[in-house]
């Protein structure tokens, strides 16, 4: 009977599919007899009672293959389902549900792995040929082996509920899209031509307003500026084609276009999955130098440009280095700090070192007062490395290097003077070892005016052979004080004990040798600072299918679970101790608009998704993996925010991220104060929209205890409430209580029964008085 | 201490005496010193390296023409010809947008007392003595992220 249903649906699907090829254009269908009735249980091949759609398709496929076995099958099961073969077995990772007192331990003996545990719901990996019997098990409600997330935006767009947004599903009124926003990039290697850039036909209604190519020299710049080249019709645009002569020259040449494309691409065809974030809405580009100043001066440019136009704005930066103090201060911090306001929104990457070890901090106090490192270039010895160290206001450390051979273990070479911070002074040092060869060092010192802090920029070269075992050292000394030291993004700078723990011969005291480490390692250059929104990194995808039909995956630097922080996502906290980042978003595997005039993104590149054909140019998409690309996503749910409340400030916006953020087994529960790899959790377009801009006046009249709560949640209303409602929404936006109280006299208190309820995040609205106060529930 | 290190001492003495900048108002054309305002660590590194450049060429800084490895070390912008510096400045109520100009220094927008300003290399020595700026910031490089 089993056989014969396969072969029935076998046989329907092929005379489906047959029909399908058919051109049925203009021709009308023939009677079609009614149904007889309905299918039942008993009538398929298994129950597929307590499983998940995709649960049963597997199945399906699995007795097929069990059927007629072969590598290639298998493969291709692997790769429809994303499993895992472990000891010879296939495993489905997968979710479960069970009873009360259910735990995935309970099923050790039908070799189910346990994972993690995340309310009532619980991960594991299922033996897919014993799925059936585990579904099967009493104490099992439910199993759902998941999918695998395409490699399009469209997965990005669906786990931060941005698809929602579009569709304006209740309580939003309208669909958004970012109408009446600009979205500001300042980005390299843009292909102003995309069609991602058009209209979701791809082909009409440009939607990029203004263009500075800061590269374009030979062009007029803009008013007030004295470089680039300003594009400002729609001709000069498409003329100028790309951020020429930029990406003809430089690695990074498609990066650009594709952050704009998360942001704000319309998808560049009907029907695309590579649609982006605010698809409506206006986009102002900067092609820059990427030096500090030069991005400074996108800002304005932008800004000015939308406040021309009266509309609010939000940018993008998915940029940054290591270089300054990292704590806010920093000139472009400060001049940051002016530029953003109500209705003027920054969105920064926290960059993509959270697993370089390129951060040292240290205390000196009591005897110890001094400590080394090995600096080491990641490109390697003779690249120039460079490193700045901070230290305390009104406070003083000292530095010198030295060379140190590791085969014999002796210093070959020392600085003979220590170079205090607050010396104010820059010099060259060269370091002999004793087989002749130098290293290079050069010092440059000050007390900083933005802050106060002595400060120590060293560059150096060490031109040993790898293979002599001369690295350089660093020797910092300080008494009762304390510094915070990072290694020079773009110079590739980290730290290394080299497995020492201690160097001996220096004084004949044994001193700490330190390891370099990957917190605060959120860039400077803008990303630390106190105006901006940075944004983390976590992974929707880690593998896909290229244009040219090849199984394609993250490199190791980036490759995670599905779910889980990118790897190399900066951690924080801020060199002050404030929580960075503050929010994350899908940043691995995103695929979207490239350059076609660069030739990395080629057809046959296994990054290549799409291509897409407008008239006789075609172009592409592709995927890249990084905070670049998770800043973009925040950049574009902001558009879709401001869309809806153009006035929005920095604070209004964070606190919406705060209170809606979405949490899980892999950000954990998050504390008030943040979390320095998560920030408040993965941003939730959906339910940050779906709050009103809270007004501070209600929600000092209310007290909202317990939280978490168990079962009953009181309200207590300290003044005279007029119509009041109370509703309380799930994390996917779905109203679980709504009661209009009407009038409730100072002193009252509202019991709202939470009992009925599953554990999780719950948002808690409260309106009363023309006003909203919002609060994020947590139901044990 | 090793032979070899006291054998170095005497040449690093030497060394160290005349690699450090010194502050004191800028006088003869070709001298990079630190004029009436503090600047950036970074600022100081070029100031050092233009010096030693300027040295070696035996040209005025006016007709100079920087190595490739300096123009790209200090992010130097090339401009219809003209070498640029950039960063920026803060200032005091001293500063006249003017005057800056005058030297041929484009400044950009102010943003809370800080503006970007591009800074012909010609100019340089010029630039370090104007009155109200309170302090200057060479650019950083900054990476795509």
């Amino acid at each position: 009977m089993k056989h014969l249903n396969i072969y029935l649906i076998l046989f329907l699907a092929f005379a489906i599919n047959a029909q399908g090829q058919e051109n049925g254009i203009g021709k009308t269908l023939p009677a079609i007899p009614p149904a007889t009735g309905y299918l039942t249980e008993k009538d398929g091949l298994f129950s597929t009672k307590g499983m998940s759609a995709n649960t049963a398709l597997l199945l399906v496929d699995w007795m097929q293959f069990k059927s007629n076995p072969s590598t290639t099958k298998e493969k291709e099961l692997i790769e429809k389902y994303g499993l895992i073969k472990k000891g010879g077995k296939l495993y489905a990772n997968s979710f479960l549900m069970g009873t009360k007192g259910f735990t995935t331990a309970s099923l050790g003996e039908l070799g189910v792995l346990p994972g993690s545990k995340s309310g009532d719901v619980f991960t594991a990996m299922l033996p897919v040929e014993l799925i059936a019997e585990i579904v099967k098990q009493p104490n099992v409600r439910y199993v759902d082996i998941g999918s695998v997330l395409s490699s399009t935006m469209d997965s990005a767009r669906k786990q931060t509920n941005v698809d929602k947004v579009h569709a304006g599903m209740a309580p939003l009124n309208m669909p958004y899209t970012g109408k009446g926003v600009v979205v500001g990039v300042i980005d390299q290697g843009i292909d102003f031509t995309h069609p991602n850039f058009y209209d979701s036909t791809g082909q009409y209604n440009y939607r990029v307003k203004r263009v500075w190519n800061q590269f374009d020299n030979s062009g007029v710049p803009p008013t007030g500026y004295a470089y680039g080249g300003e594009y400002i019709t729609e001709a000069q645009i498409l003329n100028a084609k790309a951020d020429f002569p930029f990406f003809q020259t430089n690695k990074d040449s498609d990066h650009g276009t594709h952050t704009a494309g998360i942001a704000a691409g319309s998808g560049g065809y009907p029907g695309s999955p590579y649609r982006g974030v605010a698809y409506e809405s206006e986009l102002v580009l900067v092609a820059s130098k990427f030096t500090s100043p030069s991005i400074a001066d996108g800002i304005k440019y932008i800004q000015a440009y939308a406040a021309s136009v009266g509309k609010p704005c939000v940018i993008n930066m998915s940029l940054g280095g290591q270089s300054g103090p990292h704590d806010g201060t920093s000139t472009e911090d400060k001049f940051t700090d002016s530029t953003v306001g109500p209705g003027k929104l920054i969105v920064v990457a926290a960059g993509n070192d959270g697993i370089n070890p390129m951060y040292i901090d240290h205390k000196f106090v009591f005897t110890d007062t001094v400590f080394y490192t090995f600096p080491i270039m990641r490109k390697g010895p003779n690249d120039v490395g460079r490193m700045n160290i901070w230290g305390n206001v009104n406070e003083n450390f000292a530095v010198r290097m030295l060379l140190y051979n590791t085969k014999t273990n002796k210093i070959e070479d020392a600085q003979m003077f220590k170079i205090p911070a607050t010396s104010n002074m820059t010099m060259f040092d060269t370091l002999y070892g004793s087989n002749g060869i130098q290293a290079v060092v050069l010092y440059s010192t000050e007390i900083s005016p933005v802050n106060g802090k002595p400060h120590i920029t060293i560059a150096f070269v060490n031109t040993q052979p790898d293979s002599t075992g001369r690295r350089v050292l660093l020797e910092v000394t300080g008494y009762n004080t304390s510094i915070q030291m990072w290694g020079q993004f773009s110079y590739n700078t980290w730290f290394t004990n080299l497995g020492y723990i201690a160097v001996a011969g220096i004084n004949n005291v044994a001193n700490l040798v330190l390891d370099g480490r990957t917190d605060y390692t959120v860039s400077d250059g803008y990303a630390t600072g106190n105006s901006v929104i940075t944004v983390g990194s976590y992974t929707t995808k880690n593998h896909w299918i290229s244009l040219y039909n090849q199984q394609a995956g993250l490199d190791i630097v980036s490759n995670t679970a599905v779910g889980n922080i990118a790897p190399n996502s900066s951690r924080g906290p801020t060199a002050d101790g404030r929580t960075k980042p503050e929010i994350t978003a899908p940043g691995n595997a995103i695929a979207s608009s490239v350059n076609r005039f660069s030739t990395l993104y080629s057809p046959t590149y296994n990054s290549t998704v799409k291509s897409v054909t407008h008239g006789s140019d075609t172009w592409y998409f592709g995927t890249m993996s990084g905070t670049s690309m998770a800043c973009p996503v925040v950049t574009g749910i902001l558009a879709l925010w401001l869309q809806k409340y153009p006035s929005l400030t920095r604070e209004q916006a964070l606190d919406m991220m705060k209170k809606t953020a979405i949490t899980d087994s892999y950000t954990g529960t998050i504390p008030a104060t943040g979390s320095n790899t998560w920030g408040w959790g993965k941003i939730n377009a959906f339910m940050g929209m779906t709050l009103s801009i809270e007004k501070a006046a209600v929600k000092n009249t209310l007290k909202v205890y317990p939280n978490p709560a168990s079962n009953e949640l009181h309200i207590a209303f300290d003044k005279q409430a007029n119509n009041t409602t109370i509703n309380i929404a799930d994390i996917t936006g779905k109203i679980v209580y709504s009661n209009n109280v009407g009038t409730l006299t100072g002193g009252s208190e509202q019991i709202v029964n939470m009992g009925n309820n599953p554990a999780g995040i719950y948002i808690l609205r409260i309106a009363s008085n023309g006003e909203e106060a919002v609060y994020k529930i947590i139901k044990q | 201490m090793k032979p070899f290190s006291i054998f170095l001492m005497p040449i690093l003495l030497i060394f160290f005496f005349a690699c450090c900048t010194t502050v004191r108002a800028q006088t003869a054309t070709n001298k990079i010193e630190l004029g009436s305002f503090p600047v950036s660590v970074d600022a100081k590194m070029l100031m050092l390296d233009l010096q030693n450049e300027l040295n070696a060429s035996k040209q005025t800084l006016k007709n100079f023409v920087p190595s490739t490895r300096f123009v790209e070390k200090y992010n130097l912008q090339k401009i219809k010809g003209k070498y640029y510096i950039s960063g920026f400045i803060q200032t005091n109520n001293a500063f006249s947008e003017k005057k800056l100009r005058k030297i041929k220094v484009h400044p950009g927008q102010p943003s809370g007392g800080i503006r970007t300003v591009m800074i012909p290399l010609s100019a340089f020595t010029s630039f370090l003595n104007q009155k109200g700026i309170t302090y200057f910031e060479l650019s950083k490089k900054l990476e795509v992220n």
